[in-house]
């Protein structure tokens, strides 16, 4: 209501359009097959760089939390590669691998990482010390013992590490591609931008943005009910 | 025949010396009774045991085949109910235990289905318990199983550890605190006492049927430590 209000009153609708306009882009980019295109190939650009973070950073906030050694070792890299800003990692890794798509998700996958590892590596400092002498008095074997008990634990830090991830993955994704790559909803903003096309920019920005919510509750939200059902089943 | 030959020559904490010359064997299927006060070093002895802890000097020897314990705390994973907890540690060789059976024998009702948080300490500690015989341990070490349960209940689960223990021929060791009890079902008592503990005493238990050694070992034991001196009254201290 705000938005229609100040729209009118601004008058401006190619700096400052109506939500009206911006629906009328939307349904314009969106039968034109531009639209769907676009955000398909940044949602799968985000799928695999969040599903290849998510497994690096698992394991590895998994060995550091666990091994104090490799903590002492990694632990500075990781603080680094914490305060390295985003666009120098993009920058670095476009001119050196090439402007490709294995630099696009091998740059997210890198500013990715390391929050994920450092929530981990908490869950793993965590792990309870009267269940791993169960599991070695009993002889459980790794796998059982993996599943059983060291997952379970670890669970509500790998929600956590995904949900702050998701979040931060798309936004890193439409960097990437606003730098270096010919399609994506990224590439698309940067045209609308150069075009000062505020409509475009709000049709594609309002509808991934809108995708990842949706992503977020329908998805994460409800393995997270799934995982934790044994406290409520207490 | 020597089954379990236990050697801590010395375990420090810190700069802390602990325990001290702790030696002793325990036969194929022989119940060992370890008691002192609290504190003594009792749980840190049995962690020794388990191999739980290498941090000492000494060594454990004859600790093969499978290893039944029950832990100070229950050790129960919150997020499996009562019966896949006991099917957790159960190695694939063994046939898997009538559970039910197993919870009725330490005293439990229908409580497969229910999650450990549903449980009070004691039935936790029983759930342990039942888990530790599930696995038909060659060695069995518990770490005061009985504490926290009323002396009736705590009586009748020593007969069937011990039963379990001879039937299966367990190597068992007990820590606990109340000496008639321990007199009632061990074939062996050690003491630890002193700081660092060392420990104080290696005796064999005199059977049940000879009253008169057994009260002369009582009489003897409770004169000697103070912390076993009245045990009812220790019994009722410890309830948590």
């Amino acid at each position: 209501m705000l938005w229609w209000f100040v729209a009118e009153l601004a008058d401006t609708p190619r700096l400052f359009p109506s939500p009206a306009g911006v629906i009328a882009v939307w349904w314009r980019e969106l039968f034109s097959g531009a639209l769907p295109a676009n955000i398909g190939i940044t949602l799968a650009r985000v799928i695999l760089a969040f599903i290849i973070s998510m497994i690096l950073g698992t394991s590895a906030g998994y060995v550091t939390g666990r091994s104090p050694r490799v903590n002492a070792w990694l632990d500075p890299w990781l603080i680094v590669a914490l305060n390295l800003p985003v666009l120098v990692v993009v920058v670095l890794i476009y001119i050196w691998v090439g402007l490709n798509e294995t630099a696009a998700i091998l740059s997210v996958v890198i500013a990715k990482t390391p929050a994920i590892m450092v929530t981990v590596r908490e869950g793993a400092r965590s792990l309870r010390p009267d269940l791993e002498d169960l599991a070695r008095v009993y002889r459980i074997p790794p796998l059982r013992r993996l599943r059983a008990i060291v997952l379970p634990q670890l669970a509500p830090f790998i929600v956590a590490a995904a949900r702050a991830g998701l979040s931060i993955t798309w936004k890193i994704v439409l960097i990437v591609e606003l730098l270096g790559r010919p399609n994506g909803v990224g590439f698309v903003l940067n045209l609308f931008f150069q075009n000062f096309d505020v409509a475009g920019i709000l049709a594609y920005g309002l509808t991934f943005a809108g995708l990842m919510l949706f992503a977020e509750a329908a998805l994460l939200q409800r393995w997270e009910r799934r995982a934790f059902a044994w406290r409520s089943a207490a | 025949m020597t089954c379990l030959e236990v050697n801590i020559e010395e375990k420090r904490f810190g700069t802390q010396t602990i325990l001290r010359d702790i030696g002793f064997a325990a036969r194929n299927g022989e119940i060992v009774a370890l008691l002192g006060p609290s504190g003594a070093g009792k749980s840190t002895a049995l962690r020794i045991v388990l191999g739980l802890d290498h941090d000492y000097w000494g060594g454990v020897e004859g600790l093969s085949g499978r290893v039944g314990a029950v832990f100070q705390q229950p050790a129960l994973v919150p997020w499996l109910n009562v019966s896949d907890n006991i099917r957790l540690v159960h190695p694939e060789d063994v046939p898997l235990p009538d559970i039910p059976a197993l919870l009725d024998q330490v005293g439990l009702g229908r409580v497969e289905s229910l999650f450990p948080a549903a449980l009070s300490l004691g039935m936790a500690r029983r759930v342990a318990l039942a888990r530790a015989l599930s696995v038909s341990p060659s060695i069995l070490v518990l770490d005061e199983p009985f504490a926290s349960l009323h002396p009736q209940l705590a009586a009748r689960l020593g007969g069937v550890v011990a039963q379990w223990a001879r039937q299966m021929q367990a190597t068992t060791l007990i820590a606990m605190h109340d000496l008639d009890h321990a007199l009632s079902i061990a074939d062996r008592v050690l003491v630890l006492s002193g700081a660092p503990s060392t420990l104080a005493l290696n005796l064999v238990v005199p059977p049940l049927t000879d009253r008169t050694a057994q009260t002369r070992l009582r009489n003897e034991l409770q004169s000697r430590f103070f912390f076993l001196s009245d045990s009812r009254e220790a019994d009722e201290r410890e309830v948590i």
